[in-house]
């Protein structure tokens, strides 16, 4: 197992909390809403725990997947329990979307995938800015179910080339109303190299 | 009745009757293997078709290759006295979770799984009874080693027995 030191797990949440700052600043913005970040996470833990320490693999989720590009590879998956995407449906569609997530139709996904790109593209642009990297985005893909089974395909690709997952993640949430969210980065393994190379500690 | 969790990754073998789960498979496939006449069973929530293809030198669960799951069942299963002749399969998951506007096919995992393991049922001569596979939706995979039913949950379709 790859094991990281105490300084490269800082200079990792350091870039993680850079870039969440940044999305939920967006995220205000396009809600109006007063957003707190929380100290991001970064640690390694055995693939199989993922589920559980994002909250379980039985709650029901909208997760919005994401591939890196440019200078860095890796992914990024954006989760948030039913009741966040509720709020933000309702929020973004002025109370026109469905209530029930079963019947989420193409507006009520579109409005969900928009936020999506909104918080990722400024947590990628604030980190290729304070890297000096060219990053870029795919478009990103939906899915709404189980938590277990929105996030096996990310633990999936994990897994060909490792037992352990390191976990870059920052919850967002909000006093203001009901919103929360994390915000997992999975840099590929080059990728995480050129991260501490810049961060001076390779 | 016990209710024995298999993680991702994970495979169980009993010998006493128990209620096997795998929670919420994705693109996961779980796979149970089942000796009628002992009862002794298996299951594993798999996660990739195959080890040969893992840049993994060595692994601490490789379960998480359907190759190795099924062979590393066998061999357990066989131990505790399981009739190699006998053996059946049933299998759930292998779904393709994400929609978009450019839907990537090589995102498509779960119908390399499900592939992988009829394949290698087929080489090793043990019938699939039962499957749910494919499609878009998350499903969570119970066996019953008592009676040998299989029963497969999700949001959309609530409760399939087979």
């Amino acid at each position: 197992m790859k094991t990281f030191s105490e300084f490269e797990l800082d200079a990792l949440r350091e870039f993680s909390n850079v870039g969440a700052a940044h999305a939920a600043t967006a995220l205000s913005k396009l809600i109006d809403k007063k957003m707190l970040v929380k100290i991001p996470t970064v640690k390694m833990m055995p693939v199989k725990d993922v589920p559980n320490y994002l909250g379980g693999a039985e709650v029901p989720v909208i997760g919005l997947y994401f591939r890196i590009g440019g200078d860095l590879g890796g992914s990024i998956l954006l989760c948030f329990p039913v009741t966040t995407a509720a709020v933000l449906v309702d929020l973004l569609t002025a109370g026109m979307g469905t209530k029930n997530i079963a019947e989420y139709g193409e507006v009520e996904q579109s409005a969900l995938m928009e936020v999506g790109n909104i918080l990722t593209n400024s947590y990628l642009n604030a980190l290729a800015e304070m890297m000096e990297m060219r990053l870029l985005l795919s478009v990103p893909y939906y899915s709404s179910d189980f938590l277990g089974a929105v996030v096996d395909f990310l633990l999936i690709e994990l897994s060909q080339s490792a037992d352990y997952a390191l976990i870059m993640d920052t919850v967002i949430d909000s006093a203001d109303t009901k919103f929360v969210g994390n915000l997992l980065v999975f840099p590929d393994d080059k990728s995480l190299q050129k991260i501490l190379e810049k961060a001076g500690l390779m | 009745m016990e209710t024995i969790f298999v993680g991702i990754g994970e495979y169980k073998v009993v010998k006493t009757p128990s209620l096997l789960e795998s929670i919420s498979l994705g693109s996961c496939v779980g796979i149970v293997l089942y000796d009628p006449l002992s009862k002794i069973s298996g299951m594993a929530h798999t996660m990739l078709p195959n080890s040969a293809l893992s840049s993994l030198a060595t692994t601490s669960t490789p379960a998480k290759f359907v190759d190795k799951a099924i062979s590393i069942m066998l061999e357990e299963m066989k131990k505790c006295g399981a009739g190699r002749g006998q053996l059946v399969a049933k299998i759930a998951g292998g779904a393709y979770m994400f929609q978009s506007a450019m839907p990537d096919p090589a995102m498509n995992i779960g119908a390399r799984n499900v592939e992988a393991a009829k394949l290698i049922l087929t080489q090793e001569k043990i019938p699939l009874l039962a499957e749910d596979t494919g499609k878009n939706y998350g499903r969570t995979m119970q066996f019953n080693s008592e009676t040998g039913m299989m029963i497969v949950k999700s949001a959309k379709f609530g409760i399939k027995e087979m």
